[in-house]
């Protein structure tokens, strides 16, 4: 599954970078149409469609237009092969890392249908990076190739702009809670954290040390459940050591009190354990409960992981 | 539809490993079902011969006007000159790349990738995969298509078959591999590699280089009509690379009309003299078309109407003005005649 996704990772790199002359143009108002474009490595290909967003692409279903060109510019050739591939960003979507987050995904996964194609501006990915690579990176996975920032126009009159990212605040701004101190209340959704997590443990925690822009948990030695082992061996339990990136100075509620017990969910990367959401270990809470006994039966292939080449469903 | 797969299937195979079958299979192949997949990929690639003959030849004082391209079913076109091969040529390199295409985009039920070489491996790191173009089923289908346009026995029909086939050799040379990167994280450690059509513009480009280069075949007069001639004719034709063009006849003077003929001469026609983009070729058109054939150069202005200074408005279009432009275009004019230089060439400067 990895490998396949580095190769077409490296794929796309390979054709947007190809592309990247073309957009550059534009400032000229050449005109360069659909089949003036190598699309997809052959110099031929069936013609684009302008189709309807799906309702069932909720990624882009509500971006604000209703018609999208197909092939896409991540060189998606089927409505199939799009779902299966934008669904992945719908959990980071969720979070509101950036205001033009679904702008600038659904520029390249739904564009829109005109008679030239129309690429999101560098400044627009660089607005979108700047505002979820840090949430990304706190669940172990980097900014994707496919959508590195040099890839895209420097802004010209024919690229997408920041959109909603200039308008004023309403409110004061409030320090934003750790991402993997948000809390899921109902059973579905920890079960749906569980199946996102490498692993599962209840644990006390010793101590919390902060190293540069991470808090790192050290557990204590003794009242260690693992719930879920995943690629956890039993040495890598005996000191648990659990990096919650990027969350030395974002506020952590459960995290106040370190007395009593924890449920801790994580994700193994690159021989570092990484958290993915806190708990306190509450014995009358119900839906806790209920998570922790049916973890195993939740139908995890239905949903899909936080992002896509996660942890492999059970 | 049962019968015509197993008939198409017969086809390739016998093309690729038994070409003594061919008076059977031609029978076969002339089933009406079976004509009438083909036939409208063969007419959308001999159209897209002509236009590229178009292309190629825009500036040159023979512009491969309307009345040289009809493909007679009498033995081809009726001259036997340079041009004529690049004709025979680049119409049958359009049916062999139209229907390769058309193949691969799944246009077709009896044909699919060439994975004849998959899992091989190609070379230092890579191996062979993917989807290669299936160059040899369009060069069979053409060859049937095309070639049997020509049922003389004489020069001129060897010559336009030579031609035709040095236009499907140059579909195969212009053919290019295409890899993929597989590998951790990207990298480029191991890489799947097919091959894959170019685009048609560089076949054209190809032939319009072996056009410049086209060899005469000179053959004894009278030779031609005897069991002895053919035999003249088909060894002169062997010993010649199916490569290079062909021709047995020297091209007329294109600078004048010739209604005998259908030229309609230079005067009239429009050239080039300024332009950033132009190429050494268009930069030297006026010369060519109308210094070169006795002509004086007439500027004329003109006014053009645009679209510029576009924008993308959110959401969702693209806007833009509408904007004049002066220009100047060139045009062969006879309002002066300097001499002819002695020096022109008819048949190599065209």
């Amino acid at each position: 599954m990895w490998v396949a996704w580095s190769a077409r990772t490296a794929a796309l790199a390979l054709l947007l970078g190809a592309l990247h002359g073309a957009p550059t143009r534009g400032q000229e108002y050449d005109y360069y149409g659909w089949q003036a474009e190598p699309l997809h490595g052959r110099s031929y290909s069936k013609p684009p469609q302008c189709l309807d967003i799906p309702a069932d692409l909720p990624l882009c279903h509500t971006v604000g237009y209703k018609r999208m060109r197909l092939p896409n510019l991540l060189e998606h050739e089927s409505l199939a092969e799009v779902k299966q591939q934008a669904s992945s960003w719908l959990p980071l979507l969720a979070k509101r890392c950036h205001s033009d987050t679904q702008v600038f995904l659904c520029s390249l996964f739904a564009p829109v249908c005109l008679d030239r194609p129309i690429y999101p501006c560098r400044s627009l990915c660089e607005a979108a990076r700047a505002g979820c690579a840090p949430l990304m990176e706190a669940y172990g996975f980097p900014w994707p190739e496919m959508l590195h920032c040099h890839k895209f126009p420097l802004d010209n009159d024919l690229c997408i702009a920041v959109q909603f990212g200039h308008l004023p605040a309403t409110a004061p701004p409030v320090t934003k809670i750790c991402a993997q101190c948000e809390m899921e209340h109902s059973a579905d959704g920890l079960m749906e954290q569980m199946c996102s997590s490498d692993f599962v443990v209840k644990m006390r925690i010793k101590e919390i040390k902060i190293d540069n822009g991470d808090r790192k948990l050290i557990g204590a030695q003794k009242k260690k459940k693992l719930l879920k082992a995943g690629p956890l061996k039993r040495k890598d339990t005996k000191k648990l050591v659990l990096h919650m990136k990027n969350g030395a100075s974002c506020p952590c509620p459960q995290l106040d009190n370190l007395t009593g017990s924890f449920l801790v969910m994580g994700r193994k990367v690159e021989g570092q354990l990484l958290l993915t959401a806190v708990y306190r270990w509450d014995k009358k809470n119900k839906e806790m409960k209920f998570a922790v006994k049916f973890m195993f039966s939740y139908p995890c292939s239905l949903y899909y992981p936080f992002f896509y080449g996660a942890a492999e469903p059970h | 539809m049962f019968l015509m797969k197993p008939v198409c299937v017969l086809l390739v195979t016998c093309v690729l490993h038994r070409s003594h079958a061919w008076s059977v299979n031609n029978f076969l192949m002339t089933g009406p079902k079976a004509y009438l997949v083909y036939s409208s990929s063969v007419a959308a690639g001999a159209q897209s011969g002509i236009e590229e003959c178009k292309y190629q030849f825009a500036w040159d004082r023979w512009n491969c006007p309307e009345r040289a391209l009809q493909l007679s079913s009498h033995g081809g076109l009726r001259s036997a000159n340079r041009e004529t091969a690049f004709v025979h040529a680049i119409s049958s390199a359009g049916v062999m790349y139209t229907l390769t295409r058309n193949c691969s985009l799944g246009d077709f039920d009896n044909c699919g990738c060439d994975d004849s070489r998959n899992g091989q491996l190609g070379g230092q790191g890579w191996l062979w995969g993917g989807c290669s173009d299936n160059v040899g089923f369009g060069e069979a289908i053409s060859k049937q298509f095309v070639d049997a346009l020509e049922t003389g026995q004489d020069a001129r029909a060897a010559m336009n078959l030579h031609n035709n086939e040095a236009g499907r050799k140059a579909v195969k040379g212009t053919m290019k591999r295409t890899c993929k990167c597989h590998g951790v994280s990207g990298s480029c450690t191991t890489q799947t590699c097919w091959l894959q059509l170019p685009e048609f513009r560089e076949v054209g480009a190809h032939l319009k280089e072996k056009y410049h280069a086209a060899l005469k075949v000179d053959l004894l007069q009278g030779a031609g009509n005897s069991a002895a001639g053919r035999g003249a004719i088909a060894d002169t034709f062997r010993s010649i690379s199916t490569r290079e063009l062909v021709h047995l006849e020297d091209s007329p003077d294109y600078c004048l009309e010739n209604k005998t003929l259908g030229l309609l001469g230079t005067e009239g026609r429009e050239c080039l003299r300024r332009g950033r983009a132009l190429g050494r070729w268009e930069r030297r058109s006026c010369r060519r078309l109308c210094g070169d054939c006795g002509l004086a150069v007439e500027e004329r202005r003109a006014e053009t109407v645009s679209s510029c200074n576009c924008k993308f408005h959110w959401c969702c279009a693209v806007r833009c003005e509408q904007c004049r432009r002066r220009v100047t275009k060139y045009f062969c004019s006879r309002a002066e005649r300097p001499p002819r230089g002695a020096a022109h060439k008819p048949g190599k400067n065209s």
